[in-house]
């Protein structure tokens, strides 16, 4: 069955044509969603938040795009809008927060590159660790991140770039390791 | 030289940033069937057309339909133990210390896991802009009446409503699942009040706003919510 076939069955009902659909994208849904949220419960909701909003959306899919840049578009609206709410709370509890990491933060470990490298990345504004995550490690074109992020190529690799220069910044401490 | 190697490093060192485990393609299927239920339109409209002065015996039944949205829809799902909370409880309020060990698809993946802390954060978001929403909602019922806008917003918190409903977020804390099976209700009753194109209905905005002050919504919705966020800084 191809794309429209599939679409034209989804919006027509048919329950296995759903199951289809989403057994066809769920574990590229799912990773991108995890590889942003880094954490597996927020990743479940955000995939089944996004698939409820493609079945719900469907009947909008004109084709002008693939199937998957489609839903990876909603995918990414759905994280982000997600992730920006925790982020509301967790600045909320920042100040409540802030002697308990007065205490702990003399008894922290120096953490290695590849933490270091990790934490970098978490660090870095939403927009570019999504391009930064899609480009670098889920191997999306800059045309394919356009879409998906209704932005324009040129903003993609300015992003990309940004957050490069960023993790290479804040990473200097280890440049004599990562350069051996 | 140097930029090379970072690139490089970058390469090797990045693909195990947040590396995804299997997606639980059941599990998540599951909740996404759950979440996209209709609320049944003759049905809906039976019981937000009852005038507020039946509630005192009506209530309890409104719950068992409002709870059971769709559910009845789907065959061989067993009796959840919230719809007997909500059944053995006439005067609307919560049973506390009655939700049994009854296991359905929505609370069957979480009994065995603990939310995370991110999780926490995200509850306590959606039940902020849950608030923030019934707010409005109370206003506009008591004004020109609700516009179509509130009607799509209710069926967005009723979506992120129903999942996290089936998700860990209320593994082990029941007065969660109940404000959430509450919360389902009513904005599931909103969701029809705009399908159903009767936005200027002051009897059936009444119907609604009074459930939220019978079942005192907005004050275990507050309070829950203080207890989310207090736990998300554990």
């Amino acid at each position: 069955m191809n794309q429209s076939q599939l679409v034209a069955q989804v919006l027509a009902g048919d329950a296995a044509a759903e199951r289809e659909f989403y057994d066809a994208h769920v574990d590229r849904v799912y990773g991108l969603a995890y590889r942003m949220a880094g954490d597996e419960n927020l990743a479940e909701e955000f995939t089944q938040l996004a698939f409820v909003r493609a079945f719900e959306k469907l009947g909008t899919f004109r084709g002008e795009a693939k199937l998957s840049t489609w839903l990876h578009r909603i995918t990414m609206t759905v994280v982000l809008n997600g992730l920006r709410g925790v982020r509301r709370f967790r600045s909320r509890e920042t100040e409540l927060e802030a002697g308990d990491r007065a205490v702990t933060a003399e008894t922290t470990i120096e953490p290695d590159l590849r933490q270091r490298l990790y934490e970098a990345i978490d660090a870095l504004p939403d927009h570019h660790r999504a391009v930064f995550v899609m480009h670098e490690i889920e191997g999306y074109k800059h045309e394919e991140i356009a879409e998906v992020m209704e932005i324009r190529v040129g903003t993609s690799k300015s992003h990309l770039h940004r957050a490069r220069s960023t993790l290479r910044d804040r990473l200097s401490d280890f440049a004599a390791e990562w350069a051996s | 030289m140097t930029e090379e190697r970072f690139e490089e490093f970058l390469r090797e060192t990045a693909s195990g940033y947040n590396a995804p485990p299997d997606a639980p393609r059941e599990e998540m299927w599951a909740g996404i069937e759950e979440a996209r239920q209709v609320v049944p339109i003759e049905r809906a409209r039976r019981f937000t057309t009852t005038r507020w002065v039946r509630w005192g015996t009506g209530i309890a039944a409104v719950l068992a339909v409002g709870i059971g949205l769709g559910r009845l829809t789907a065959p061989g799902q067993p009796e959840t133990a919230s719809d007997q909370v909500a059944a053995g409880a006439p005067d609307g309020t919560p049973a506390a210390g009655g939700v049994g060990p009854a296991l359905t698809t929505r609370n069957r993946a979480a009994t065995d896991r603990k939310p995370s802390r991110a999780v926490r954060m995200a509850t306590a978001s959606h039940l902020d802009e849950t608030a923030t929403f019934l707010t409005v909602f109370r206003a506009q019922s008591k004004g020109d009446g609700i516009d179509s806008s509130t009607a799509s917003w209710a069926r967005e918190l009723l979506t992120g409503t129903r999942l996290r409903l089936g998700s860990r977020a209320t593994a082990g804390n029941p007065h969660l699942r109940v404000l959430l099976e509450d919360l389902e209700l009513v904005l599931a009753q909103i969701v029809q009040l705009g399908a159903s194109g009767v936005e200027s209905d002051l009897d059936e905005t009444e119907f609604i706003d009074h459930n939220l002050e019978q079942r005192q919504v907005m004050t275990r919705l507050r309070a829950t919510l203080a207890e989310q966020s207090s736990l998300a800084r554990t």
